[in-house]
């Protein structure tokens, strides 16, 4: 039978049409190629140590690479470090402390950073002259918003983002303040078993007023002094009243290579590990002079050597009693 | 009468031709026996094209600085620029007696550079020798033109006169010899026809139109043949173990090659040039590519379309790189949209990406007191609370009814397409209040109080780690109808 013409003509429009609309939908892939909303400011951390009456220009590179042009809107926010020490809580916007009141403030406007563009942000820095020995810890944002408003009469999230650059400033009185790093805990095992490695956390608290960077090393030694493994720390900063983790880099790495993947924990693997092990810490800030040292002890036994002699033995009983019980069974069946 | 001696056309014609042609064969034979030909596929390789480094000291260098001036006057040595130098360069420093070794840690201008250590005393003065030996081996290749018995090969590279020629200090426009005779290592024997006996080197002892050459040689006994390829492959090839590349030629402009002349021939047994070919080989300063990378974050947020699979749905809005617009939200089915974030910095203790919305989705950009709202204010989109009532800012819970009143709200999941980075939950995740298909969280609600709160993060460098942030909305049946709106900010802060 043949089918009418006019149902097969719609037919082949509807697939060419249909065909038409799924091409031409934009994929994930040509989405992401070009990137509307593209920020970054240099450099993303900055120490600065000043004494009283001292100023400073701390510059800023802020870029857009996106698309589209966006509004900047820069904000001055305080933080701390997490327990971690890794990881920033962005508390109150505030007022920046040492902003020089001499000079223009940068933070007065927002401006606009057209696609490409680049705007070196200079942060004009007065520590008045009667400031105590202290140290801030300030978050610069700059937040992104598009410059043209979004259309009314939708329900929608709008969204800004923001990209922070973290300035680390440190006010001296003398040269007594200094950082005072010290050994808050040692996280790991203290009995392990011979098969398991010797494995640890640490965790350095900075009692001093300025922030230092951490130095030293963890060693594992022998009950006889003879020693295993020494991990140096990573160069990281622990800041004033803060705790950080402690890292190393793997034995495979170096502070000279380009990539870089720094651990917190460390751990010694040996085939068999049977006895007290020493961990020894030593650690300070790249000024402090007298180090702080922690000793650990970790006792190997082979536990699992244990387990299986016991369930060995558990088993040998156990066919023992069963067997003796047979044949008790089949002594009685005799009679 | 016609004279005796007289010949007619007709003779002279049939007289004149054989001569041409005998005189044509005879001038080819001449020619064939007196005249050098020429070896064919001939190259010199040099196993290192930059040129040495010959130039001097300006005023104002001081011992113990590790910061170097040289003499840029152009013409006045022949090297003028530290462009010609690079990073781990060997130098000498000073005056015949007094040169010290360095290493060239970095060139900063067209006249400095600094060394990895001071100027020694004796090694600071104005017009001191700055002299940096670039030495390289040389590979010969070519094919024999004639059957030459019980010849040589040899190899002329240009020279200054013995003394300063083989000096060991590069000359200007010309090879040094170097203070120990280089090796010249002659090709394996080819059977009887090539039977290669003795190598010799020699400096400054040929001269040819008024220029002196080094001399590298490679006798042989045997008949010789035509055609022998000493390419390195099919017989091997000559090369000599070091010769000093030249320094700049006078008038050199920096990046432009100089170019000079070697000259291969065969000698009969003799001494005789019968083959000879000369290649130009071209001494060039190395390409130096210099780039600064500063230290920086970066932080893009990407809008997707309709229908991109994210958090194991298909979403069912555009969004931009601002704004989620979810339009006409439905009152029984999710509304589900997403956009992806990416993160690259080079600060060693990494990054962290947190989340914050200014409140709920307020009617008309409302306030909605509380976290979540009460479930009775008809202007609030409030945050949801997921199937179980167990969804807050900080703790995931499994958000897949949109029937029932926990479900109803506002959102979000995460989704680490390609596992770069560290992100607080994901829409997989199976533990707690999850069991993996769509595992949610709210926002965390600045007009509660609450702070922002971590997406994801590392702890080391970053290069482009990214994830999808997937947005959900469900309305109650109670929420009146209007547009609803709220902000929600994104801060990408290194870690110090």
């Amino acid at each position: 039978m043949l089918l009418p013409r006019y149902p097969t003509s719609l037919l082949f429009q509807i697939t060419l049409v249909s065909l038409g609309l799924v091409l031409s939908l934009p994929t994930p892939t040509q989405a992401q190629t070009s990137t509307a909303f593209d920020l970054s400011v240099s450099p993303p951390v900055t120490y600065l140590v000043l004494e009283p009456g001292q100023t400073a220009s701390y510059p800023l590179v802020i870029a857009h690479e996106g698309t589209i042009s966006l509004t900047i809107t820069p904000k001055v926010r305080s933080f701390r470090a997490d327990e971690r020490g890794m990881g920033i809580q962005l508390e109150e916007e505030v007022v920046f402390p040492y902003l020089d009141p001499a000079q223009p403030n940068p933070f007065a406007e927002p401006f606009v950073l057209q696609p490409g563009e680049k705007k070196t942000f200079s942060v004009p820095i007065l520590v008045p002259t009667d400031s105590s020995t202290n140290e801030a810890h300030l978050t610069l944002l700059f937040e992104g918003s598009a410059v043209t408003p979004p259309v009314l009469g939708l329900s929608q999230a709008d969204l800004t983002g923001a990209v922070g650059t973290n300035l680390i400033l440190m006010v001296k009185t003398s040269e007594a303040d200094q950082a005072q790093l010290l050994i808050k805990k040692y996280q790991g095992p203290h009995l392990i078993d011979s098969f398991s490695p010797i494995t640890f956390q640490l965790l350095a608290k900075n009692i001093g007023p300025i922030a230092g960077i951490a130095t030293g090393s963890a060693s594992i030694t022998t009950g006889s002094n003879k020693e295993l493994a020494n991990f140096v720390f990573f160069p990281d900063s622990v800041l004033a009243d803060s705790s950080r983790h402690l890292r190393t880099l793997p034995a495979d790495q170096t502070l000279a290579d380009e990539t870089l993947e720094p651990t917190f924990t460390f751990s010694y693997k040996s085939p068999f590990l049977l006895g007290i092990y020493k961990v020894q810490v030593v650690l300070a800030s790249s000024t402090q002079t007298s180090p702080s040292v922690g000793n650990f002890q970790v006792i190997a036994l082979p536990f699992s050597l244990f387990f299986l002699i016991a369930i060995g033995a558990f088993l040998y009983i156990g066919y023992k009693v069963f067997s003796t019980k047979l044949a008790l069974a089949k002594r009685l069946r005799t009679y | 009468m016609r004279p005796p001696i007289a010949l007619s056309h007709l003779t002279k014609i049939s007289l004149a031709v054989p001569l041409f042609i005998g005189l044509f064969f005879a001038s080819t034979l001449v020619t064939k026996t007196l005249r050098s030909a020429s070896l064919t596929s001939v190259s010199v390789t040099s196993s290192n094209p930059r040129p040495s480094f010959r130039g001097a000291l300006a005023a104002g260098n001081t011992v113990g600085s590790s910061i170097v001036t040289i003499n840029t006057t152009q013409g006045a040595y022949p090297s003028s620029s530290s462009a010609q130098l690079v990073e781990g360069d060997i130098l000498r420093i000073g005056n015949a007696g007094t040169l010290g070794s360095f290493t060239v840690a970095s060139t900063s201008s067209n006249a400095v550079f600094n060394i990895t250590t001071g100027l020694g005393a004796g090694q600071a003065d104005i017009g001191d020798d700055v002299i940096s030996s670039i030495s390289a081996g040389l590979t010969v290749r070519f094919t024999t033109a004639n059957a030459i018995a019980n010849g040589r090969f040899r190899v002329l590279v240009p020279s200054v006169a013995v003394g300063v020629g083989n000096d060991g200090i590069p000359d200007g426009g010309f090879y040094d010899f170097g203070t120990v005779t280089p090796t010249v290592t002659c090709p394996a024997d080819v059977g009887a026809t090539y039977d290669f006996v003795a190598s010799v080197a020699t400096a400054s002892t040929t001269t040819i139109n008024g220029t002196l050459y080094h001399s590298y040689e490679c006798a042989y006994s045997g008949v010789g043949a035509v055609g022998t390829a000493f390419d390195g492959t099919s017989q091997g090839a000559i090369t000599v173990s070091s010769v000093i590349n030249p320094a700049p030629k006078a008038n050199h402009t920096l990046g432009t090659a100089d170019s000079h002349n070697i000259i291969i021939q065969q000698l009969s047994s003799v001494f005789a040039v019968q083959d000879t070919t000369t290649v130009a080989v071209a001494v060039i300063e190395a390409v130096k590519v210099t780039a600064a990378v500063p230290p920086q974050i970066t932080f893009q947020i990407i809008g997707l379309p309709t229908g991109t699979s994210a958090c194991g749905v298909s979403t069912n809005v555009t969004t931009t790189p601002t704004s989620v617009p979810f339009g006409e939200i439905s009152i029984s089915a999710f509304t589900n949209a997403a956009q992806a974030m990416s993160v690259s910095t080079n600060a060693s203790g990494g990054f962290v990406v947190t989340a914050i919305e200014n409140d709920q989705l307020g009617r008309n950009g409302g306030a909605c007191v509380g976290d979540p709202t009460v479930a009775s204010n008809p202007n609030c989109i409030p945050d949801a609370l997921g199937n179980g009532g167990a969804m807050t800012h900080t703790a995931s819970a499994e958000w897949t009814n949109a029937g029932i009143t926990n479900g109803k709200g506002f959102g979000y999941s995460l989704h680490d397409l390609n596992n770069t980075t560290t992100e607080a939950f994901a829409f997989t995740t199976a533990t707690g209040n999850c069991t993996g298909t769509f595992c949610a969280r709210q926002f965390a609600d600045a007009e509660n109080a609450q702070t922002p709160v971590t997406i994801f993060s590392d702890t080391t460098v970053a290069d482009n780690e990214n994830l999808y942030v997937c947005y959900r909305i469900v309305a109650a049946t109670t929420t009146a109808a209007g547009n609803y709106e709220n902000f929600v900010t994104y801060n990408a802060t290194a870690t110090f």
